[in-house]
């Protein structure tokens, strides 16, 4: 059965309990989604969409329609996300030593191998790495690779998500992009001493 | 736009094909837990202005019996004026406007 989620959001408006709680089943694997792509270290992922479900509701006056529901629930996710890890201030030094071997192989692979395709357990080993590498960057510049990179969303994408001009948005990427780069050799670079 | 290291590049194109994690259904509570935090954010059925107006209301009844209370018990302890002026009314009604 499809949802309606013009309805649903207008019974929310008028206080419907049942339509609140059918709102969060709808909407947790999406909001789930985005709270591990930009999850900080060491936080409990229901916690973290526990408050953005909280936070979506205390806003829910704001919301205006003029872009769709999902994406404004997204805007708050991501804000949350990025705040939570700022609040960490986390920004882990990782060292070779860290890397297991399936790791260290991904590394010599994507050195050697132009065009193949990974393995499973290349990709999942591939992913990890790049998680690693991701929580070396700011939580604003990982989000922001997350998006263009990962899941190759569009510039306009971004700004809609996050709020920010395009302008904002094409620097952040720009000095993003280039200490990804960094990290990147230093890491290799750590592999080789 | 700076572009990214090409090994990192396709270190990105592997990592797109690991698999995602299956959509998953809210844990057993959640929507509980997140229905009894949001229930003070829910839109309440009466509008707004109204439950603030009634809030205005009860409070400035409360203060003018407040203000009126204190007013009063003031005047019953209050000591005697040290000015008799009761002659004084007594000539003026007799003496002035008889």
């Amino acid at each position: 059965m499809d949802f309606d989620l013009a309805d649903c959001l207008a019974r929310v408006r008028q206080g419907e309990d049942a339509a609140a709680r059918a709102l969060v089943g709808h909407l947790y694997p999406f909001v789930m989604k985005i709270v591990r792509a930009n999850l900080p270290r060491r936080a409990d992922p229901e916690d973290l969409a526990q408050d953005i479900f909280v936070k979506m509701f205390s806003h829910l006056d704001q919301f205006r329609g003029a872009v769709p529901f999902e994406h404004w629930v997204a805007r708050i996710a991501t804000n949350h996300c990025i705040n939570a890890l700022r609040a960490q201030r986390i920004r882990p030094e990782w060292r070779m030593a860290d890397l297991g071997e399936d790791h260290a192989g991904v590394v010599e692979a994507i050195a050697s191998d132009l065009d193949r395709d990974p393995h499973p357990g290349e990709a999942l080993g591939a992913r990890e790495l790049l998680d690693l590498l991701l929580a070396g960057l700011s939580p604003r510049e990982r989000m922001l690779i997350q998006l263009l990179e990962l899941e190759d969303r569009t510039i306009e994408e971004v700004r809609q998500r996050t709020g920010w001009s395009a302008v904002t948005v094409r620097v952040a990427v720009f000095r993003a992009r280039r200490k990804l780069n960094r990290l990147y050799r230093e890491m290799k670079q750590q592999g080789k001493t | 736009m700076n572009s990214l290291d090409p090994e990192l590049r396709r270190l990105i194109r592997w990592a797109r094909q690991a698999p995602e994690p299956a959509p998953e259904p809210p844990p057993l509570g959640f929507i509980a837990r997140v229905a009894a935090r949001a229930a003070g954010e829910l839109p309440q059925s009466e509008p707004g202005w109204w439950l603030r107006l009634q809030n205005l209301a009860l409070w400035s009844s409360l203060a003018i019996v407040v203000v009126g209370l204190t007013l009063a018990t003031r005047q019953v302890r209050a000591p005697a004026t040290t000015y008799d002026l009761a002659p004084a009314f007594q000539f003026a009604a007799h003496t002035i406007a008889p």
